[in-house]
């Protein structure tokens, strides 16, 4: 494994039942993420998922590439630009993960991409994997 | 302007809460998670509704409305465990002024009930100045800064001057 390198790449549908359902588990329940008045009253052009919907994306890449989540100890994101996501199609997300840093310890640092469309939505995240025990 | 007496200031802890299968399993299925995890942002449920207390002390001077989440860190300094308990303390750790808007950092430690620490969770809110210009919504002026920033609770209500409090969103 070398600085660089892909590790993973992956796309992700959100729709606004998805949306819906995080607002319920996660107590976010913004109108802003499920109402498109709301959402157009707040200078937006439609319905948004919540910034901590595409971070949980980004963190289930990187959950799916560790084999789990135990040795990822470190997770950060920007929120560079909201997704949109409208109501008679899913938006796309498309996270993609490169070895960043290698640690003297066996732990890898993830730079990662997250884009939507032609904007990128996270910048930057990163996460950090310890090494396998 | 935020109560910069406030920096470095510590909420008292929560009281501790449970990880229970029910929200793990609620929180994991939302994402799309199926491989049985506790997904590494769960804690974000835990961690917003812990600042509450700040966010309705009206000596700070936050005002939801014009709040954006631009920034979060998780540091998990061991595995979360379905079955624990865990409490959260805030600490208002920075607040930094940036072309006349306001960057607040709130840092959490969770821990659990033998002390033992769980997870650093840091969240770094855009609060938009306030003043002449209020009538300009604040997405349009976090688009102004160099790193927009997620679109949080208050915005909405915020924008839309509507009456409803600007809360039930501190997660986004």
């Amino acid at each position: 494994m070398n600085s660089g390198d892909e590790l993973f790449r992956r796309d992700f549908e959100i729709t606004r039942a998805d949306l819906v359902a995080y607002a319920g588990a996660s107590g976010d329940q913004n109108p802003i993420h499920q109402d498109d008045d709301a959402a157009r009253a707040a200078g937006l052009p439609g319905v948004i998922a919540h910034g901590m919907y595409t971070m949980g994306l980004a963190a289930r890449a990187v959950t799916e590439w560790a084999g789990g989540p135990e040795r990822i100890t470190e997770l950060t994101a920007r929120f560079a630009k909201p997704v949109v996501v409208p109501a008679d199609a899913p938006a796309t997300v498309t996270v993609v993960g490169t070895v960043r840093r290698l640690h003297d310890d066996g732990a890898v640092e993830i730079a990662m991409t997250a884009t939507s469309g032609a904007d990128k939505v996270l910048a930057p995240a990163r996460a950090t994997v310890a090494a396998a025990s | 302007m935020l109560n910069r007496a406030y920096i470095g200031r510590r909420l008292p802890a929560t009281t501790p809460v449970e990880i229970t299968e029910e929200a793990v399993a609620a929180f994991a299925a939302a994402l799309g998670e199926t491989g049985g995890h506790i997904p590494p942002t769960f804690l974000i449920s835990l961690t917003l509704p812990a600042s509450d207390a700040l966010i309705d002390d009206p000596d700070f001077g936050l005002d939801f409305s014009r709040v954006l989440h631009r920034e979060q860190r998780f540091s998990h300094h061991r595995p979360l465990r379905i079955g624990e308990r865990v409490s959260c303390t805030v600490q208002v750790e920075d607040v930094k002024v940036v072309a006349g808007n306001e960057l607040l950092t709130l840092r959490t430690e969770v821990t659990a009930e033998d002390s033992e620490p769980v997870a650093t969770v840091s969240t770094v809110l855009f609060v938009a100045a306030g003043g002449d210009d209020e009538e300009q919504s604040v997405a349009a002026r976090g688009d102004d800064v160099e790193q927009s920033a997620d679109v949080t609770p208050g915005v909405a209500a915020g924008a839309a001057r509507s009456p409803e409090p600007a809360r039930g969103g501190e997660a986004s």
